[in-house]
């Protein structure tokens, strides 16, 4: 079957259309979109894991415990810690508008949750420290490193992550009109 | 029996173990200390990791390591590391240091902890 041509115009006016589009969402949608660095750290955490979960020796039922907490830990994360970050390329820039104001809330969250966020801290803390004792019988010194930047990565949350998050939220109010 | 109780009170403001119910070993504290406190913490002077040094911690003030990036928490605790404190530290942290970033919820077992402090006491 022969299609019938295109007018001229009509591709240029199609291409002029396509190249005003940006190339990705120019704000991230909440509670969809995540850093995908972020996103990535967690797989490669989940994934080693998983391997390990499958022994059926002691670090295998630690690691099958950690993987619970730490499965708690990142739905709060993907739920209103996360997306956030997600603006702060934007931010750096100076640029503030009012389609993010959805971070907002997000950030109050971090806030008003923040000792029940220090809660799952404590308890991934405890799961891994049992891992890194299981490991530790089993002579798996892997495994032990992997606790121990675990360990890191956690502590990089209540350090950084979440102080950010905060901010995050304080330099919108203040910068966006009130709605 | 005054006599008793009057050492026993400046045993404490000496931050010697008063109040310690059991005796540790430090042999078994060293061997908990690497399964546990290794998560976070070093042994040798110097060397912080996620935690700080804990060498020399017992009789420190808190907050006092060079190199170490504390909590507010910690820093402005003014707690000194007695050998009392550390076991009631050690029992629940977030509640001896509110707000600390110390994630680990505490070690309940009373002989546990005084193995452990026994053996923080060799790291010197």
């Amino acid at each position: 079957m022969l299609l019938k041509p295109i007018p001229m115009g009509t591709v240029w006016l199609a291409a002029m259309v396509f190249l005003a589009q940006p190339l990705v969402p120019a704000r991230a949608q909440p509670g969809v979109d995540i850093p995908p660095s972020v996103s990535m750290e967690h797989d490669s955490v989940m994934h080693y894991l998983q391997k390990i979960a499958e022994r059926t020796t002691p670090s295998g039922a630690a690691a099958q415990r950690l993987m619970e907490v730490l499965k708690q830990h990142m739905a709060l994360e993907d739920a209103f810690i996360l997306p956030p970050l997600t603006l702060l390329p934007a931010l750096a820039k100076g640029e503030v508008s009012p389609d993010m104001r959805w971070a907002i809330p997000m950030s109050d969250r971090v806030r008003t949750e923040h000792d029940a966020l220090q809660r799952v801290h404590n308890s991934i803390t405890e799961a891994t420290v049992a891992l890194q004792i299981a490991a530790d019988d089993e002579h798996d010194e892997a495994t032990i490193g992997f606790c121990r930047d675990l360990a890191a990565d956690d502590l990089n949350d209540v350090e950084v992550t979440e102080p950010t998050v905060m901010l995050i939220g304080d330099l919108l109010r203040s910068r966006l009109p009130a709605p | 029996m005054r006599h008793v109780f009057a050492a026993a009170i400046l045993l404490g403001f000496a931050g010697l173990p008063v109040g310690q119910a059991q005796a540790g070993d430090p042999e078994a504290g060293k061997q908990l200390f690497r399964s546990i406190c290794s998560l976070c913490h070093d042994s040798a002077e110097g060397r912080n990791r996620v935690g700080p040094s804990l060498f020399g911690v017992v009789g420190r003030k808190t907050g006092s390591v060079p190199g170490y990036s504390y909590s507010d928490a910690n820093k402005n605790s003014g707690i000194v590391w007695t050998v009392d404190v550390l076991d009631r530290y050690l029992i629940s942290p977030q509640v001896v240091v509110p707000g600390t970033k110390m994630g680990y919820p505490g070690m309940k077992d009373d002989q546990k902890r005084a193995d452990l402090i026994a053996y923080l006491g060799t790291l010197k």
